[in-house]
């Protein structure tokens, strides 16, 4: 549903519901996403009509939304997000005939999109150049924390690959989860979205 | 062995300060004196010596043997032997405190934490002098950014009820935080506990891989600030001693080894 | 008819007979490094600086790195097939990939441009810069050796590989460097991992499933040498190469036996240029080397039987990690202090455990051997903990140790604190943690560095005057 307009709910809300599930108990988690798809495919809330953006990086962790904050305060909409602790496991699907060791052990290592740090690491840049596609994205912003190296290798050279192949911008920034950085990160973000506003 | 006109002096070149303390025979402290580094190294060496020698109604040459410290050492040509600032303070704390087992020292531009064996001897040490942020000069960032003399900021912080939390790292970027808290109104008393909070924590977690073992000294210029002496003490859980001048650590171990190098020469 | 550099080539070792022999070649390798007659200058001061001159076996072997570098910056220019490795791993394969076909430039530019751009010319920042430009921005601990790497291909300095051999055993940094590389030059790349997870204490056994993990690596790379390069690895050349290793280490052997005199002979950095040279290059710098050590090796035994050396008799002795590649300056101001350095500890021979199992495949015998007798980094920064102690345990004599580590290296920064920690505990020698860089001395100068190592002078000297 994210792929298309009006978009079902904010990016902010997917991820509160992707972080929830790690500790909720996972019948009751089933139960409330199923009502909620049913619910949000009835209304069709206006959603607004900022940019359209796929964010990722390194790992999102739980109690630092500081970067979707700020992108949806900024008017930016994240239509689809990819990090270690995002929803990488759902795109595939453990085989369940045969032997059940050797369909997880292949389903983690040969059919997941891998972090950065597995090699080479264009197989994952290439799910982020579909991604942008698939979800008609305007932009991409990947936020990594500090001293990651091999993200920030790879922002280095991935944004060439991007405008190649989809013609869209990237914005790199990163984190130590230092105090003071919300004011660089709000000057960063808010010049983007203002830069790929259609 | 040489009657009582013997004299010898350490002189302590550091990055904010020098200083030079004279001694005599009888390892007495005769006088003492600190003035401004500022920029030209070799005069700063040679005036704070001058000062010191007219304190003590000596002349040049009855000096008898002179060591310099700090990181200036080397360039003073009048020295006789140049030795580091952590083996200095390390005997110049330990003639006075025979139990000082653990040093603090935090100076304009570094800190260090010196542990002593119990002959007074450095067996470990661990040192910053990258991040400005364990430094006096955190401090006097601060002090500016409040209006402050560097002198009264210790005291003030002491009255805080609600101390701030300053969480960045970094000097620069805690001056940022510093002036964000201030707007949002905070007083001056809780954004300076915060600092001196920050401080603390920054140079005990330093001193943690050489351990603080009683008794524990605090040297150095922000010896002198009580807030910081406080503030370490709730950090390591240890009461700690400030000599009567933690500025002059350094020059006394100086002039103290320049005794000790002088009587080795002269049994030789 | 004389040129500007051949003052410096001869101050290296080179004969007159060589230089006019390879004229082209130096200077078109030195118009591509921007090095001109003031480069000359500098070069002669910083060299005479740092090493001793009046060694001819040390003056050869700044020579044989000058031939390896050569070498390699005209490997394409001359039709040659290049592959590149990365320090400090896979130096087995690089070796056996090299003897397999004529023609073929296998080594570690890195390592090679850090002792000659670095050691000997002292200009190695605009390479570090053009690295810092070009992927791997400053600020970030990325680590210089390949910043250098990087910066010397976007200079144009060294040719892009054929193939390049990402080593990622410890470090996903490299690894992702080459990935970095293979998408501005298209290099194909065969990545070689390790498992470097073994638990604390295990050190020196090992589980015989790395040798296998690791060895099934390596075949894949002699595979994938096959597909690239179009030739076979070739297993017996390694039979073919060995006399000239064995002869190479044993004289190292020799080296390291002598300076364990008192006073120590020679600066630890005349040593380094030696045993570094065998892993950071396969072909002329290798040959020329070994010829240098059999003319240094008369010249310390003379200094032993002299009773000279750089040290005072009676000095401290300490161990250290590793010499930096790029700035000798540094390991001479610790030895400056009244510090003897008899050995670094990659230099120590410890007994390895016998083999587990006997493997099938050239990949796992390789492997096996790596591990098996390795420095400790392969299995864990946990290793590097317990091979430490066990070198100081081993190598009698040593008063203190400073565990230079790199800063940015998760093998041995890891464990900066708890290694110190540990090895006084187990072996009683005091241990000075040092942040190091062994590329990129700008913020890990002599100068910075000299309080500190001054210090534990003074703590080793008052030890061994109570003892």
């Amino acid at each position: 549903m994210r792929k298309s307009e009006p978009l079902p709910l904010s990016g902010r809300d997917f991820i509160a519901l992707n972080h929830a599930s790690f500790i909720a108990d996972k019948e009751f988690m089933v139960d409330l996403l199923e009502s909620l798809v049913k619910e949000l495919r009835k209304q069709a809330p206006g959603s607004g009509n900022g940019p359209r953006i796929l964010l990722t990086g390194s790992t999102l962790a739980q109690g630092d939304y500081k970067v979707p904050d700020i992108i949806e305060e900024a008017g930016g909409r994240v239509v689809i997000e990819e990090f270690a602790e995002g929803i990488r496991p759902y795109w595939e699907e453990v085989k369940l005939e045969g032997d059940l060791m050797k369909n997880l052990a292949d389903s983690y290592f040969m059919q997941r999109v891998p972090p950065a740090w597995f090699r080479p690491g264009r197989e994952r840049l290439n799910f982020l150049v579909d991604l942008a596609r698939d979800f008609h994205v305007d932009g991409v912003i990947w936020y990594h924390l500090m001293y990651r190296e091999s993200y920030k290798i790879e922002s280095y050279y991935f944004p060439d690959i991007l405008k190649r192949e989809t013609g869209l911008r990237m914005l790199t920034v990163e984190s130590d989860y230092d105090a003071t950085e919300t004011g660089p990160l709000q000057t960063r973000i808010e010049t983007f979205i203002e830069t790929i506003r259609r | 062995m040489k009657g009582n006109r013997l004299i010898v002096a350490g002189v302590d070149i550091g990055a904010a300060t020098t200083k030079a303390v004279i001694l005599n025979n009888a390892n007495k402290v005769l006088s003492f004196s600190i003035i401004p580094t500022g920029h030209n190294v070799v005069q700063a060496g040679e005036e704070v010596l001058s000062i010191a020698l007219d304190k003590a109604a000596f002349s040049r040459e009855e000096i008898r043997y002179i060591v310099s410290t700090g990181y200036g050492r080397r360039a003073v040509a009048f020295a006789h032997k140049a030795v580091t600032e952590i083996i200095c303070h390390a005997a110049g704390v330990s003639s006075n405190m025979a139990q000082a087992r653990t040093i603090i020292d935090i100076g304009g531009q570094d800190s260090k934490v010196i542990g002593l064996d119990d002959g007074g001897n450095v067996i470990n040490f661990v040192m910053n002098d990258k991040c400005a942020a364990g430094t006096g000069r955190f401090l006097e960032v601060m002090a500016g950014v409040l209006d402050l003399e560097i002198n009264d900021i210790g005291s003030i912080s002491l009255m805080s009820e609600n101390p701030c939390t300053i969480s960045s790292t970094c000097t620069i970027f805690a001056e940022s935080e510093l002036v964000s808290l201030r707007a949002e109104g905070r007083t001056r008393e809780d954004l300076l506990r915060g600092i001196h909070n920050a401080m603390s924590h920054r140079v005990a977690i330093m001193g943690k891989s050489v351990g603080y073992r009683e008794e524990v000294v605090f040297t150095g210029g922000v010896a002198m600030n009580m807030g910081i002496k406080k503030a370490l003490e709730d950090e390591i859980g240890l009461p700690i001693q400030v000599p009567e001048e933690p500025q002059i650590m350094g020059a006394l171990g100086a002039a103290i080894l320049a005794k000790a190098n002088l009587e080795k020469e002269f049994r030789e | 008819m004389s040129n500007y550099y051949d003052d410096l080539l001869q101050l290296c070792g080179w004969e007159i007979e060589e230089i006019e022999n390879e004229r082209p070649r130096i200077e078109k390798t030195f118009q591509r490094l921007e090095l001109g007659p003031e480069d000359m200058e500098t070069a002669d001061a910083w060299v005479r600086q740092n090493h001793d001159v009046t060694l001819m076996g040390v003056r050869k072997l700044l020579g044989a790195w000058l031939k390896e570098l050569i070498d390699l910056i005209l490997a394409k220019d001359e039709g040659k097939k290049i592959v590149y490795y990365s320090f400090p791993t896979v130096v087995r394969p690089g070796m056996l990939i090299a003897a397999s076909a004529e023609g073929t430039y296998v080594g570690g530019p890195d390592v090679i441009l850090c002792h000659t751009m670095g050691q000997i010319f002292n200009k190695l920042t605009p390479i570090l810069e053009a690295g810092e430009e070009n992927g791997l921005p400053p600020g970030h601990a990325l680590c210089s050796i390949w910043q250098v790497k990087v910066g010397a291909l976007a200079k144009g300095i060294i040719p892009p590989p054929d193939m390049a051999i990402a080593s990622s055993y410890f470090c996903d940094m490299g690894s992702k460097a080459d990935d970095l590389l293979a998408e501005i030059y298209g290099t194909p790349i065969e990545y070689v991992d390790g498992t470097m997870d073994s638990a604390w204490g295990e050190y020196p056994d090992y589980l015989p499933e790395r040798a296998e993990f690791l060895g099934a690596q390596f075949n894949q790379l002699f595979d994938k040498v096959k597909e690239v390069m179009g030739f076979e690895v070739d297993f017996k050349a390694w039979d073919k190469m060995m006399p000239t290793i064995r002869q190479y280490f044993g004289d190292l052997y020799r080296i390291f036996e002598l300076m364990q005199a008192d006073p120590v002979p020679v600066s630890s950095v005349e040593v380094e240029l030696a045993s570094i040279l065998a892993v950071a290059c396969t072909g002329r710098g290798i040959a020329e080397g070994a010829k240098a050590i059999k003319i240094l090796i008369p010249e310390i035994e003379k200094r032993v039987e002299e009773n000279m050396g750089v040290a005072e008799k009676g000095a401290p002795r300490v161990m250290i990690v590793l010499p930096s590649f790029s700035d000798p300056s540094i390991v001479r101001m610790i030895e400056n202090t009244g510090l003897a350095i008899p050995i670094c500890a990659l230099d120590v021979r410890v007994q390895p455990p016998p083999p587990k199992v006997q493997h099938n495949t050239v990949g796992e015998r390789i492997a096996d051997g790596e591990i098996r007798g390795g420095v400790g980094l392969f299995h864990s920064s946990f290793g590097t903990c317990h091979r430490m102690a066990a070198n100081l345990e081993q190598v009698k004599g040593i008063d203190g140790f400073i565990y230079n580590y790199q800063f940015n290296c998760r093998p041995v920064a890891q464990v900066s604190h708890s290694l110190k920690r540990w090895v006084e505990e187990k072996t009683g020698v005091p241990c000075l943690s040092l942040e190091n860089d062994i590329g990129d001395s700008r913020s890990y100068s002599a100068a910075a560095m000299r309080t500190r190592v001054e210090t534990f002078a003074e703590m080793l000297k008052t030890r061994k005057v109570a003892n």
